[in-house]
């Protein structure tokens, strides 16, 4: 066996609630999002994602309060996103017990953010998101919230965000988001095979189908938000589903006792 | 009591966190003193190797925790933790506790064998002479350790490491157990409650 695929359940906040919309509008409310994020880790989501779609300067404590709150809630690691502008920002959602911290629009108006982040932070804490529309023949990245065109080329700038440290990638496609018309999977192919670090795919989850084809097109893991909510897919089915089809996914197991583990380790 | 050696690293809080939700009484500790009253020790860790080594040393801690693991008392170490038990790493040149023999290594490259994702980033089967499970990994360099200590190995495409190490009381895992889902809280349980303090056999690194 090897490297697991993972399951990521991502949830979209915004005023310390959970929300999710269609392509980036119309949102609704979707929920707790400590309440859920322990839910989806039980079911055996891999990590959980929070995204805060809506972060303001004035909301950052509140936010601050929910990671830590949401990581003592977790037994699985927790990436957390939306209003990182600093090195400062960063640190804080770190240590306030997210694992990841991922950055989108300021590594976008200054790139020598992602290398900052890095070298003080470890390229393992660092993902760099990116909202990506097609366009034409190939795809381009959009910032704040996928409101403004950067013209960067989606390829071009995830090359360039792994060289300046990013430890993975964050792609979604704002095309696809809320959708459920699957994953765009020519956008992560064509990322996954241009860096070497993982991919996780984001934008279009509607069946197990779509998780398994974005898996076999190079993603080290697929995303689910709305899909997940609202009850369309459910975490232990669906990694089930993707076990039969060939993918390296952990399955549930029992729980070992402290004698049990003392015997493996030897 | 357990203490969680608090030499600022990223992991210290969540890895007392885990120990508090598992009901260990753990306590952050930063100085010698505070070793010195504890059961047991976890060596928490992400990150750099040189810079954990300076924050160490600067705290007066790297030579009461080399102490405690050359003595023979149950030490954890995790990740970054359990690379600095070896006698190097080639990340920065930085020194190990030397409590197990070995040198922490960055992965080849993919053309030599090495991983095509790098770093080894999410769930991974760890595999024991008698068992076998899922556990989280993130690091860019792993630990080409004394075979006479390794209980565990994990394979990332065609590249096998080791994954858990054993040696007398000590123990080491490159995962981290506390974002390891259940299985990991287990072993940290086993840990808290004793169930891995081994009797100090004549090892390589005494």
């Amino acid at each position: 066996m090897t490297l697991r695929r993972r399951i990521i359940a991502c949830l979209d906040i915004t005023h310390g609630r959970v929300v999710k919309g269609t392509r980036f509008t119309d949102l609704v409310d979707a929920g707790d999002p400590v309440e859920l994020a322990a839910r989806y880790a039980a079911e055996g989501a891999d990590e959980i994602t929070i995204l805060d779609i809506g972060a303001t300067v004035d909301a950052r404590p509140a936010l601050i309060e929910l990671i830590g709150r949401a990581a003592a809630a977790l037994d699985v690691p927790l990436a957390v996103g939306g209003g990182v502008r600093s090195l400062a920002d960063a640190a804080a959602y770190l240590d306030a017990g997210a694992d990841k911290v991922a950055v989108n629009s300021a590594a976008l108006r200054d790139p020598a953010l992602v290398t900052q982040l890095a070298d003080r932070l470890g390229s393992q804490s660092v993902v760099v998101a990116l909202d990506v529309a097609r366009d034409g023949p190939g795809w381009r990245v959009r910032a704040v919230a996928a409101t403004e065109e950067t013209g960067l080329d989606a390829v071009a700038w995830a090359t360039e965000a792994v060289e300046r440290g990013a430890g993975e990638l964050l792609v979604t496609s704002i095309d696809r988001d809320g959708t459920r018309a699957g994953y765009d999977l020519d956008l992560n192919r064509a990322i996954a095979a241009s860096v070497r670090v993982p991919v996780i795919a984001s934008g279009g989850a509607g069946s197990a189908d779509d998780v398994a084809h974005v898996l076999e097109a190079g993603a080290s893991a697929a995303l689910l938000a709305s899909t997940l909510h609202f009850g369309i897919l459910e975490i232990e089915s669906l990694k089930r589903d993707l076990a039969e089809r060939g993918l390296s996914i952990r399955l549930p197991s029992a729980v070992p006792t402290p004698r049990e583990v003392a015997a493996w380790l030897g | 009591m357990i203490a969680v050696v608090d030499f600022g690293s990223g992991n210290t809080r969540s890895v007392l966190r885990a120990l508090e939700a598992i009901g260990a009484d753990a306590r952050l500790v930063a100085t010698a003193e505070g070793l010195a009253a504890a059961e047991r020790v976890v060596l928490p860790g992400v990150g750099a190797a040189p810079s954990a080594v300076d924050e160490l040393m600067g705290r007066g801690l790297w030579e009461p925790v080399r102490a405690w693991g050359a003595a023979g008392r149950p030490l954890l170490g995790l990740c970054l933790g359990a690379q600095l038990l070896l006698d190097e790493s080639e990340e920065g040149d930085a020194p190990g506790l030397g409590l197990i023999g070995g040198r922490c290594r960055a992965f080849p490259s993919v053309e030599l064998g090495g991983p095509r994702l790098v770093p080894h980033i999410g769930w991974n089967e760890v595999r024991t002479a008698t068992g076998a499970f899922d556990a989280y990994f993130v690091h860019g360099f792993w630990l080409d350790a004394d075979p006479a200590a390794v209980s565990g190995w994990t394979d990332v495409d065609n590249f096998r490491f080791p994954s858990l190490l054993r040696a007398g009381s000590l123990t080491g895992t490159q995962f981290h157990p506390e974002k390891s889902g259940p299985t990991g809280r287990a072993l940290l349980s086993a840990f808290a409650t004793g169930a891995l303090d081994a009797p100090v056999e004549a090892a390589s690194w005494s």
